[in-house]
């Protein structure tokens, strides 16, 4: 192309125009090959999948480690604590996180060649040490969600989204009652739940925290009003306690709601933890 | 004019043009995915058909016969099997008797192709030939004597060996794996539910091993545990191979590779899962919309979703030309992706 360009003479000038014209095409049809060609997907297409959070625990007595994890060549994780959104702005993680306070993090990651992934969350819980907690009760767990009986629930390990994993009490009544000892100073008490609406199970509805015939706490929450993907829900109830009472927590489910195939009937009850805070 | 002014006005020009050209060229890069020297580009709309009049349901497994054409294997009763040519036109459809259609094998016997349909809902093996004329029918294991009725039986994947001998596991109902002759005949039964390695939770595909020269075994998928188990022809339990975090699917050979689906990834939820490639030595070196394959002391660190694009891969059919071919189960209607490897 260089070469017919250079083969001009001077002062001609209709040949001129036509080997410039000629010159224009050619780098035309070049262009076009390239964009008409269009059989593969194209970087920028698609989306990253979002890190893995990998927590030492989640419920925790100090503090506890957060690993966020996307094994991509070229990725970069970010992160942001507590009530702050993640964004590309955010801190960008290079190595474990200590978490000493309860908190949410939330997680994202970016990529030159990729569209940003969805954010990830999870919560985490300090809590008072659980030695000075002790819980039991009278109700009876179904066998095949019996986990370790109530030692579960102070175990501080956390259940995942799979029910059956042994780490859940799952219970089929109407009331459960647990009786709690503290031997230390107490705020607020925390009930570690699932939802899981396809497998019918719901959330509590209430929950009261008795000492004796004195009502010290409690929360309410109506049913959901449609079918929602399955969740962790972490249920606060602020109370005032001394220490070394015998405190009795009343949890109560109302029966499946009208939208739900199981209308009418006691749903489950899933439970991983219960723990308190001061 | 002069001419050294048209030169330095064209050259510009010309520089000008191929700047531009370079920028669109980084913006039409095609996509790679995969590591090491298993990388591929991805054709989308390779499989894609008008849903109205080709529909799928699941997209469960994906052979190539002996003339290079693709055949797609779904529960779609509408056309249970959707015959493609390398270049992913409509050959044509056939299969309407299939409502729970899940493994599909191809074997040359003498020179010509046969299919072998392993159908969840008939509780059934079919062999057919390549128009889908029914050769035989293997119906439940009963002479066994370890089933005591059909619904125990929900066979998902059959492997045929060079003497006509029929494997079949049975990963979604009492994950026994039957060894019958050529005519249908039960020769042998192994595995089934249990602790201990020679045991299976989901044993939901098997394929013969040949490589290397050795003498034939059997790869058996355990998908829950996410492990691959080597058996002797016989049923005796060998080693396992264990690649966490891969929810893998069945096990397809192609020269020293082993290729598999991998239909979920982390906590085996939704929307996730990637393509596995193992290596001669059973190791996973490429893991096309995954993460990084690496070992530490010997042991794979955990693999996940990377990126998404596929949707539960169910199957990878690898073709002569080493391209992939990935159908997808529980996808909304999504017909197979293609890989081109690069």
């Amino acid at each position: 192309m260089m070469a017919n360009c250079n083969s001009i003479g001077t002062g001609f000038k209709p040949s001129l125009r036509r080997t410039a014209g000629e010159c224009s095409i050619i780098i035309l049809l070049i262009f076009l090959s390239s964009v008409t060609n269009a059989q593969h997907a194209p970087v920028g297409q698609f989306q990253l999948a979002p890190p893995a959070i990998d927590v030492s625990q989640t419920f925790f007595s100090k503090s506890t480690s957060v690993r966020l994890d996307l094994d991509v060549e070229g990725v970069i994780l970010r992160y942001a604590l507590g009530d702050e959104e993640v964004s590309e702005n955010s801190a960008i993680y290079k190595a474990p996180i200590a978490i000493r306070e309860s908190t949410t993090i939330k997680a994202m990651a970016f990529h030159p060649e990729y569209k940003d992934s969805d954010i990830v969350q999870v919560n985490l819980f300090r809590m008072a040490n659980q030695n000075d907690l002790n819980v039991s009760t009278n109700a009876i767990p179904a066998p095949q969600y019996a986990g370790e009986g109530t030692v579960s629930l102070l175990d501080q390990k956390k259940g995942s989204m799979n029910f059956r994993d042994g780490r859940w009490l799952g219970f089929s009544t109407d009331t459960i009652v647990f009786d709690m000892k503290i031997e230390t100073k107490a705020e607020e008490v925390t009930l570690s739940v699932m939802e899981d609406h396809g497998s019918w199970i719901f959330a509590p509805n209430q929950v009261e925290i008795w000492e004796g015939t004195a009502l010290i706490g409690s929360w309410a929450s109506t049913s959901p009003n449609n079918f929602s993907p399955k969740s962790f829900r972490f249920i606060e109830i602020p109370f005032k306690a001394d220490a070394a009472e015998m405190l009795q927590m009343k949890v109560i489910m109302h029966k499946i709601p009208e939208w739900h195939d199981g209308k009418g009937t006691t749903p489950w009850l899933f439970i991983d933890e219960i723990f308190i805070s001061n | 004019m002069h001419r050294r002014t048209f030169i330095k006005r064209s050259s510009g020009s010309l520089m000008g043009a191929g700047l531009a050209l370079s920028g669109f060229a980084n913006v039409m890069q095609d996509q790679v995915i995969g590591h090491g020297d298993f990388r591929y580009k991805i054709d989308l709309n390779w499989g894609a058909l008008n849903a109205t009049y080709y529909p799928v349901k699941d997209c469960h497994e994906m052979v190539e016969d002996s003339q290079g054409r693709l055949i797609l294997l779904t529960n779609e009763t509408r056309n249970n099997v959707i015959i493609y040519d390398k270049s992913g036109k409509l050959l044509e459809t056939w299969g309407s008797e299939y409502p729970g259609a899940h493994g599909l094998t191809l074997k040359d016997e003498g020179g010509e192709d046969f299919l072998y349909i392993a159908d969840n809902n008939r509780h059934e093996i079919i062999k057919t030939d390549l128009k889908g004329k029914v050769i035989l029918t293997i119906p439940y294991p009963e002479a066994s004597g370890k089933y005591d009725k059909t619904e125990a039986y929900i066979p998902t994947e059959t492997i045929i060996a060079d003497n006509g001998d029929i494997y079949v596991a049975d990963g979604y109902g009492s994950q026994y794996i039957m060894h019958y002759d050529e005519k249908g005949s039960l020769k042998n039964i192994f595995g089934g539910r249990g602790e201990g390695e020679e045991h299976f939770s989901n044993a939901h595909g098997i394929c013969i091993d040949q490589r290397g020269g050795k003498a034939s075994t059997l790869l058996i998928t355990d998908r829950m545990e996410n492990k691959l188990k080597r058996f002797t022809i016989e049923g005796q339990y060998l080693e396992t191979i264990h690649l966490p975090g891969a929810f893998i699917c069945r096990p397809v050979i192609k020269d020293q590779q082993v290729y598999l689906a991998t239909i979920w990834s982390g906590e085996g939820s939704e929307g996730t899962g990637f393509v596995s490639i193992l290596d001669e030595n059973n190791r996973l070196v490429s893991a096309p919309g995954g993460t990084t394959p690496r070992y530490e002391a010997g042991s794979l660190k955990p693999i996940r979703q990377a990126l998404k694009i596929f949707s539960h891969p169910h199957d990878v059919c690898v073709d002569r030309d080493d391209n992939l071919y990935v159908p997808q189960w529980n996808a909304h209607g999504a017909y197979p992706i293609k890989l081109n490897r690069i």
